[in-house]
C-alpha cells in the first residue's frame, strides 16, 4: 500500500510540471546534428560497464530524483513565484531592518527526550544595544522549558544581562552520588527548576573578563513514569534501595550570588595561542528549608592553548578543580553538587551522570575549523568526582571521557552541536567504556 | 526474466555499436545550424533563486551520484575537436587573431552613450533595486535602452570596471555578452520619469523617485565630480529568461543538446575561473528571442544565449570575510570540503586560509594559490562539473591566443586608476598562465593543423606560449594505415622552426582507381610533443602523391595507446 502511494505521488509530481507546462503543444525538435560525422566517439568498455552500477542503483536514483528532487523543485519554485520566501522571511524575521525574528529549533541528546521549540531574537529592541531573546522548548506537556533574556550592552567592554528560566522535565537522569557509580544505576526523576538572575560582565585586557551575578534558584523533584524500564528515584527511595539524595524530597529555594574571573592572555588577535586562568565562586542560601544553610561552590581552571601556525587549529590542555561545600548543617542539594558530564566538563558522559562534593578533570582538546561557522573538536579528558575536598582522590579512580563533534562558532546566543562521546568506568574497575552520548541540535548559549 | 536480460544485453550491444572510430571523408561541421527560425517565441523561463542554490548544493549531486552518469565527451564537438559556431558561441579568438581595438570594442556597436549631451538627455524610465548594485534604466530615443548600475559602496570602481572588462573577455573568447561600458557623467544629464516604482528581491515595491535616485548617485563612485556607473546596452530581441546549465528548452526546437553536455558551456568554467566569476549561475545568463522581423516580436525567430552580469569578477567581497576568502576555492557550503576537513582533523591547509587581501579594490583576487582545476563557484554548476580534460584543453587553446597585450587592452576598458589597472593586468596574465600550464600539459596542445601534399603541419601552443621549452627534440610520431589500422612506416619530422610542427608521411602504393574514401586510404598519425602524455591523433585520407593528404579528424586522447 505504501509503495503504491509513494509511486503514485512520484508519478504525479514528475508528470505534473510537464503536464501543466505542456498544455500547449511544443514545437518539434530538429534532428541532432552528426557533429563529428561518425555519430559521436565510440563508447569505451568503461562506459559500457557503467550500466551495471547504474541498474543496481536505479531504485535509489528513482527516489532521489523523482520522489525528492523534482517534486521539491516544483514546490519551491512555485513558492518562489508566489513570493512565499519573502512572506516567510518577513514572518520569521521582522521589525526594522529585520533585526527581530523567530527560528525553529530542535535538540536531541540520546538517552533523554528530544525537544523542539522556537528561538526568538530582537537586536536593538527599542534602542541600540538592547537585545531580547526568548526560547521555548517542549516535548509534550510534561517537558516544558522557557527562557527569557534581556541584555543591555553599554559598550564593547560592559553589558548587563537579565535571565529567567523555568524548566519542567520528566527525564532527568540520576546515577547516585560518588565516584564509583555505574551506568547500570540509571534512575529517572521529574525536576522543576526556576532560575532568575541578573549578571554583569566587564571585559578587560583583551579577552579577560569578570562576571558577577545575583539571583534566585528554586528546584523541586518528584516521580516520573516516563520510562518503563528505568526506575524512578522516588520509587527506589521508597523501597529502600536508595538513600534519598540531599534536597530530593524537599527541594530548595535559594537566592545566590556568584562571580567568575577569567584571565586570558589571548586577546583578540589572529592567534589563539596563550594561557587562561578561570576562578569562580557561588554562594547560595536555602531559604525554604533553613535560612542558615546553603552551599558554597568554587573552583578554578588553568589552561594553555597553542594555535598551530596561527591557523585556528588549537590544541589545549587544561586542568580543572571544582568543589562544593555545605554552609550550615544541611547537606548541599544534589543538583548543586559538583557535576560532570553533559554540556559541562567530560562531555562523554550524559548530564547528571556524576555528582559529588569535588572533582578534578584534565582535558586535552583539539579544535579546528571545518567551515565558516563550524569547528570540529576532539577531546580526551580524565577525571572524576570525589568526596569532600578531593577525599578519595586517586588517579586509578579516574574515568576517561572522549568526544568528537562539530560545534557552531561565532554566536554567544545559540550553539549548534553534533557530538558523539564515550565515557568509561573508573580505571580501577577496568576502565571499560560504558557510556555513549550522542547529541544533535541547537542549545542555548546566551 | 530471461527476456529482460536479453533486452538489456541488446541495449548494451546497441550502445556499443552506435558509432565508428573512422571519420568519413568530409569537411568538419563548422557551423551548427541552430538559428533556424521557428514560429513562436518561447515563454519566459522563471529562474528560481532559492531552489537553484539548494538544488545544486544538495539535491542534484545526490541524484546524479545515484544516476552513475560521469561526464563523458561533450556532445557538440566536430571532427576537428572543435565546437561549431552556433547561437551559443561564435569563434573569434579561437580561429583568428584579434586586434586590441577589436577586443576593446567587444560586443558594442557604434551606438554609445554620450556623456557630453545636454542636460536631461538621458530619460530614466525604469528603476533597479535588486542585486548588489542598484541602478536605473535610461531610454534614449534613437540610441536605445541602457541599464546603469553602481558599484557597491564598499568596493568603489571594482564592479563597474569588472562588468565591462569581463564582457569584453567573454566576447573575445567567443561567447555572447552584453555591451557593458564604464561611463562618467554629470547627474544633470538624467531626467526622471514621474511615477516610477521598483520591486526589490524580497518582493517589496517602493517608489523610484528623486530621493531614491539621489541615494543611488550618492552610493556610486565618483571622479572629478562625475558619477561613475556601468552602462549595459539592452540586449536585442525579446528576453525569455536565463538559460539553464542542464537540459534543454522544450519550447526551442533548435535546442537539442543538453546544455551540460555542450563543450562551450562546460568549458566556460575556465573563463569563470580565470576571472573568478564565482556568480556564474543561471541567473546571470539570458536567452533572447531574435525575431526575423523586428516588428513581430513573437516570431518567427530564434534564440540566442548570453552571459550577463559579471560584476562579481575580480574579487567581489561578501560581508562575511570567511565567505569572501572561499570564493573561487570552495562553494559557500561545500559538503565535500567540510567532510574532508572534519575527517582529516584539518590536516590540510586550505588556500582560503592563506588568502590575503590585495590592499586595493580587488579583495582577495590574486594569482597566488590559483589552481584552475580546483576552482569552484558559489555553488556547483552542473555544466562546469562535467568539464572534461578535452573540454578544458579546448578552452585553454583559445585562451592561449589571449596574449598579454590583449589582456592589457581589455583591462583598460575598466577605467581604473593606474595602480589598479596594472595590478589587474598582471594578475590576469599570471592566472592565464596558470590555466595554460595546467590545460596544455595533459592532452596534446598542438593545434592549427593542416594537411598538405606530403603530410601535416601544426603549432605546439605549449611551446608557443612558453609553457614548455621551445625546442624540437622531444617530438615523436607514429602512424597506422588501412581499414584495420596496421602499423605503417614511421613518419619523418620536417625541419621547421619551433613551435611549428610538420610531419611528412610516406604515401602508400594504392591503385589509382581506388575511391578517395576507400578504407585502404585511411591513415592515423599520432604526434607526441614530449610533455603531454597523450598524442595529437590525426585521421587522414591518403589521396596519393598528387592529391596529398586530406585531414578528416582530430582527437586528443589522454594516453598514448594505439588507435582502435
Amino acid at each position: 500500500m505504501n509503495r503504491a502511494w509513494i509511486f503514485g505521488l512520484a508519478l504525479a509530481a514528475t508528470t505534473l510540471p510537464t503536464s501543466l507546462a505542456g498544455a500547449e503543444e511544443q514545437p518539434e525538435k530538429r534532428p541532432v546534428p552528426n557533429y563529428d560525422g561518425r555519430g559521436g566517439p565510440p563508447q569505451t568498455p568503461g562506459q559500457k560497464a557503467l550500466w551495471v552500477p547504474r541498474i543496481l542503483l536505479s531504485p535509489l536514483y528513482f527516489v532521489s530524483e523523482f520522489v525528492v528532487r523534482r517534486p521539491l523543485g516544483f514546490a519551491i519554485t512555485a513558492a518562489e513565484k508566489a513570493e512565499l520566501p519573502s512572506v516567510l522571511y518577513d514572518f520569521f524575521a521582522f521589525g526594522p531592518d529585520h533585526k527581530a525574528g523567530i527560528v525553529p529549533i530542535a535538540f536531541v541528546d540520546f538517552g533523554f527526550l528530544p525537544s523542539v521549540g522556537l528561538y526568538g531574537f530582537w537586536d536593538d529592541a527599542g534602542f541600540k544595544g538592547h537585545a531580547l531573546r526568548l526560547r521555548g522548548s517542549t516535548w509534550g506537556p510534561k517537558w516544558l522549558s522557557g527562557t527569557a533574556t534581556e541584555r543591555f550592552t553599554f559598550s564593547d567592554r560592559f553589558d548587563l544581562t537579565l535571565t529567567s528560566t523555568a524548566t519542567r522535565r520528566p527525564d532527568y537522569a540520576f546515577y547516585g552520588i560518588g565516584s564509583d557509580t555505574r551506568e547500570s544505576d540509571l534512575m529517572r526523576y521529574t525536576g522543576k527548576l526556576v532560575d532568575a538572575h541578573v549578571e554583569s560582565r566587564a571585559s578587560f585586557a583583551g579577552s579577560s573578563w569578570l562576571e558577577t551575578a545575583v539571583g534566585y534558584r528554586g528546584a523541586s523533584f518528584g516521580h516520573t513514569d516516563f520510562y518503563d524500564d528505568q526506575p524512578s528515584v522516588d520509587d527506589q527511595i521508597a523501597t529502600g534501595e536508595l538513600a534519598a539524595p540531599p534536597g530530593f524530597v524537599d527541594g530548595y529555594r535559594a537566592p545566590f550570588a556568584r562571580a567568575r574571573l577569567v584571565l586570558d592572555s589571548r586577546g583578540k588577535s589572529h592567534s589563539s595561542t596563550g594561557a587562561r586562568i578561570e576562578l569562580s565562586g557561588e554562594e547560595g542560601v536555602d531559604l525554604k528549608n533553613s535560612p542558615t544553610s546553603g552551599w558554597l561552590r568554587y573552583g578554578g581552571t588553568v589552561g594553555g592553548f597553542v594555535d598551530l601556525a596561527d591557523s585556528g587549529r588549537v590544541i589545549s590542555l587544561s586542568v580543572s578543580a571544582l568543589l562544593a561545600d555545605p554552609l550550615g548543617d544541611r547537606p548541599v542539594p544534589f543538583t548543586e553538587l559538583v557535576t560532570l558530564g553533559g554540556p559541562a566538563l567530560m562531555p562523554g558522559f550524559r548530564a547528571g551522570r556524576l555528582y559529588d562534593r569535588s572533582a578534578v578533570v584534565a582535558t586535552l582538546r583539539y579544535a579546528w575549523p571545518i567551515w565558516i561557522w563550524l569547528n570540529g573538536s576532539l577531546q580526551v579528558a580524565t577525571g572524576n568526582v570525589f568526596g569532600e575536598r578531593f577525599d578519595g582522590f586517586r588517579v586509578e579512580r579516574g574515568r576517561l571521557s572522549t568526544a568528537l563533534g562539530i560545534e557552531s562558532s561565532g554566536s554567544r546566543d545559540s550553539v549548534f552541536q553534533a557530538l558523539i562521546g564515550f565515557g568509561s568506568e573508573t580505571f580501577e574497575s577496568g576502565g571499560k567504556i560504558d557510556s555513549l552520548r550522542v547529541v544533535v541540535g541547537a542549545r542555548s548559549g546566551f | 526474466m530471461a527476456s529482460k536480460r536479453a533486452a538489456l544485453l541488446g541495449l548494451l550491444v546497441l550502445a556499443g555499436c552506435a558509432s565508428s572510430s573512422h571519420f568519413p571523408l568530409r569537411p568538419p561541421l563548422q557551423r551548427d545550424d541552430d538559428d533556424k527560425p521557428f514560429a513562436k517565441a518561447p515563454k519566459e523561463y522563471y529562474s528560481p533563486f532559492a531552489w537553484d542554490g539548494a538544488n545544486y548544493m544538495v539535491f542534484h549531486p545526490v541524484a546524479r551520484f545515484f544516476a552513475v552518469d560521469p561526464a563523458g565527451a561533450a556532445a557538440n564537438v566536430n571532427a576537428f575537436d572543435e565546437v561549431p559556431s552556433s547561437s551559443w558561441f561564435e569563434h573569434r579568438l579561437g580561429t583568428r587573431s584579434m586586434t586590441a581595438a577589436e577586443v576593446t570594442r567587444g560586443p558594442c556597436s557604434e551606438k554609445v552613450l554620450d556623456p557630453n549631451g545636454p542636460d536631461g538627455s538621458w530619460p530614466i524610465d525604469k528603476g533597479k533595486d535588486n542585486g548588489a548594485n542598484p541602478g536605473f534604466r535610461v531610454n534614449i530615443e534613437g540610441l536605445g535602452k541602457f541599464m546603469l548600475k553602481t558599484d557597491p559602496e564598499t568596493e568603489p570602481e571594482r564592479a563597474t570596471g569588472a562588468t565591462a572588462i569581463a564582457a569584453r573577455i567573454y566576447h573575445a573568447v567567443g561567447y555572447y555578452s552584453a555591451c557593458d561600458s564604464v561611463v562618467y557623467f554629470r547627474p544633470s544629464l538624467l531626467k526622471l520619469k514621474p511615477g516610477l516604482t521598483v520591486t526589490n528581491n524580497q518582493g517589496v515595491t517602493s517608489r523610484f523617485d528623486r530621493a531614491r535616485l539621489d541615494e543611488i548617485l550618492k552610493q556610486a563612485s565618483h571622479r572629478d565630480g562625475l558619477v561613475r556607473m556601468v552602462a549595459s546596452e539592452w540586449l536585442p530581441g525579446k528576453p525569455i529568461g536565463p538559460y539553464r546549465y542542464e537540459g534543454t528548452r522544450d519550447d526551442d526546437p533548435n535546442d537539442v543538446i543538453p546544455h551540460e553536455d555542450r563543450r562551450e558551456v562546460r568549458a566556460a568554467r575556465l573563463v569563470a575561473a580565470w576571472l573568478n566569476h564565482f556568480d556564474s549561475r543561471e541567473q546571470n545568463t539570458m536567452d533572447v528571442f531574435l525575431p526575423l522581423d523586428k516588428a513581430q516580436k513573437d516570431g518567427p525567430g530564434f534564440v540566442r544565449h548570453y552571459i550577463i552580469d559579471m560584476g562579481d569578477c575580480f574579487g567581489s567581497q561578501w560581508t562575511v570575510d570567511g565567505i569572501s576568502r572561499r570564493l573561487g576555492n570552495s562553494y559557500i557550503f561545500d559538503g565535500g570540503h567540510v567532510a574532508e576537513d572534519f575527517i582529516t582533523l584539518g590536516a590540510k591547509q586550505r588556500p582560503w586560509e592563506r588568502a590575503q587581501l590585495t590592499g586595493g579594490i580587488f579583495g582577495y583576487f590574486s594569482a597566488r594559490d590559483f589552481d584552475p582545476s580546483a576552482w569552484r563557484g558559489e555553488y556547483p554548476n552542473p555544466a562546469f562539473m562535467r568539464m572534461t580534460e578535452q573540454d578544458g584543453a579546448w578552452m585553454a587553446r583559445i585562451l592561449a591566443n589571449f596574449d598579454d597585450q590583449l589582456i592589457a587592452a581589455a583591462v583598460k576598458v575598466g577605467k581604473y586608476n593606474t595602480v589598479s589597472e596594472r595590478y589587474l593586468t598582471e594578475t590576469l596574465q599570471a592566472r592565464r598562465r596558470a590555466i595554460l600550464r595546467r590545460y596544455l600539459n595533459r592532452v596534446s596542445p598542438i593545434t592549427r593543423v593542416s594537411a598538405n601534399t606530403d603530410g601535416v603541419c601544426g603549432v605546439d601552443l605549449a611551446r608557443a606560449t612558453g609553457i614548455v621549452p621551445n625546442e624540437e627534440m622531444s617530438l615523436r610520431a607514429y602512424s597506422w594505415r588501412g581499414a584495420k589500422l596496421q602499423p605503417a612506416p614511421k613518419p619523418k619530422f620536417r625541419r621547421v622552426p619551433a613551435p611549428q610542427v610538420c610531419v611528412d608521411i610516406p604515401h602508400a602504393e594504392l591503385p589509382v582507381a581506388l575511391p578517395p574514401s576507400a578504407p585502404e586510404r585511411y591513415t592515423v598519425l599520432d604526434i607526441t610533443n614530449g610533455y603531454a602524455p597523450g598524442p595529437l591523433r590525426l585521421h587522414l585520407y591518403d589521396l596519393g602523391p598528387a592529391g596529398g593528404y586530406r585531414l578528416v579528424g582530430i582527437e586528443r586522447p589522454e594516453a598514448l595507446t594505439p588507435p582502435d
